[in-house]
């Protein structure tokens, strides 16, 4: 468990320094900023007109697909992590497995690219 | 109490405080971003049992891309808070069977709960010995010295794409799916907008983008004003030419924001080339070769 507590330490300080700061910055705001709000301050200020409608709409679904996409590939990557750990220990069915991989992934990325769904319009 | 017991409970209790509010949250968003604390929590967790790649999978994959996509899904949801209420009130009575439902059984599987001796030794992360003289023997050890010898990913590694191999590609046939499927359902294009072609803009020969006219003096100016001059020079009496007025700019910028692709700006002033007075005799030709 000591080996856990040495690899992890900077994460450890980052973590509590992070955490810690938080903290402080929104006891900062409590306690030290003057506030007296009134019915206008609060409402939604929307470039000098009143505004239309909630901040809650219902927005463009290709957004999504966007962000879809972006999770494929981040798996993409993930999953070349412990292969590329692992390679000195790899046979040749190991490294053809993640050409393989690899291969059907770009397969669907020619068809994403042909297809204009990475394009914005 | 050791420092990983501490980190233990630490991480525990926010994991546990995280879905309740989760689940008690009022505004979705909200849930969503205490979601975010629980896969954190729980990164921290797999860490302590030592399987590193799957915390580093935990935050890379869920916090850096489930989460964003659950935050789009509650911006795509359009909740109604009012109407939220009036019919969790409709279905009060049977989310409270389906609650009672679920925690008698989970009381009957504490009661019953019981592990095999062999589940304390296999606890950890399985670990198979890799060295440089035992490749390929994937034997699981729960030796202590080897479990501190092999990192997780690594053992991972020699796992997934070798003993593991169909399932690896099927996993690669998922994400294929998955990115078709997305495609297919949620592509559509339109056609009401200009696109930019960049190929024909690379191609584009810039000796016929251009064209020197000569222009008689007076001739293409506006007749209504009176000329000081016969012979003016173009960039000193260029108010006299008829400058084409913006279009479109007594709309609000805002007012199609709900659709994204509406709401963005048009490039006029880059790639229309509006026929501002410029040079005397110099017209950007357009496609209908008009000129400016």
């Amino acid at each position: 468990m000591d080996d856990i507590v040495r690899d992890y330490l900077p994460i450890l300080i980052f973590l509590s320094l992070a955490i810690g700061l938080g903290i402080v910055l929104i006891l900062a705001a409590v306690i030290v900023a003057v506030r007296n709000p009134d019915p206008e301050k609060v409402s939604a200020y929307e470039c000098g007109f009143n505004a239309f409608d909630d901040a809650r709409m219902k927005f463009d679904v290709r957004f999504y697909l966007v962000s879809i996409l972006f999770i494929i590939f981040d798996l993409e990557i993930a999953m070349l992590f412990p292969w590329a750990v692992s390679f000195q220990y790899l046979g040749d069915t190991g490294f053809w497995s993640m050409m393989v991989f690899l291969g059907v992934l770009t397969i669907g990325f020619a068809y994403e690219w042909k297809k204009g769904a990475l394009e914005w319009e | 109490m050791t420092f990983a017991a501490f980190a233990f409970y630490l991480f525990a209790f926010a994991v546990v405080a995280g879905g309740l509010m989760v689940v008690v949250a009022r505004n979705p968003v909200h849930s969503v971003l205490w979601l975010i604390l629980c896969f954190l929590s729980s990164a921290g967790l797999f860490v302590l049992v030592g399987a590193e790649f799957v915390a580093m999978l935990l935050i890379i994959v869920y916090v850096g891309a489930v989460a964003v996509l659950f935050l789009f899904v509650v911006m795509m949801l359009d909740v109604d808070f009012a109407e939220l209420k009036a019919e969790m009130a409709n279905y009060m009575p049977l989310g409270l069977v389906i609650g009672v439902v679920l925690l008698m059984q989970l009381g009957i599987a504490f009661g019953v709960w019981q592990s095999a001796d062999i589940a304390e030794s296999q606890r950890a992360a399985p670990v198979i010995a890799v060295g440089a003289e035992d490749v390929g023997e994937g034997l699981f050890s729960d030796s202590d010295a080897l479990l501190s010898q092999t990192h997780n990913t690594r053992a991972l590694g020699t796992l997934i794409y070798d003993d593991y191999l169909l399932l690896f590609q099927l996993a690669g046939l998922i994400l294929l799916v998955a990115m078709i499927g997305a495609i297919v359902l949620t592509l559509r294009h339109r056609t009401d907008i200009k696109r930019q072609n960049i190929v024909a803009q690379m191609m584009r020969d810039p000796a016929k983008a251009m064209e020197l006219k000569d222009v008689k003096p007076g001739r293409d100016y506006d007749r209504t004003r009176t000329l000081p001059h016969r012979r003016c020079r173009a960039v000193r009496d260029r108010h006299f030419r008829a400058v084409p007025e913006p279009q479109e700019r007594d709309r609000h910028p805002d007012e199609h924001r709900i659709d994204a692709a509406g709401g963005e700006h048009q490039f006029r002033g880059v790639l229309g080339l509006p026929g501002r007075p410029g040079r005397a005799g110099l017209h950007p030709v357009r496609a209908d070769r008009g000129g400016g």
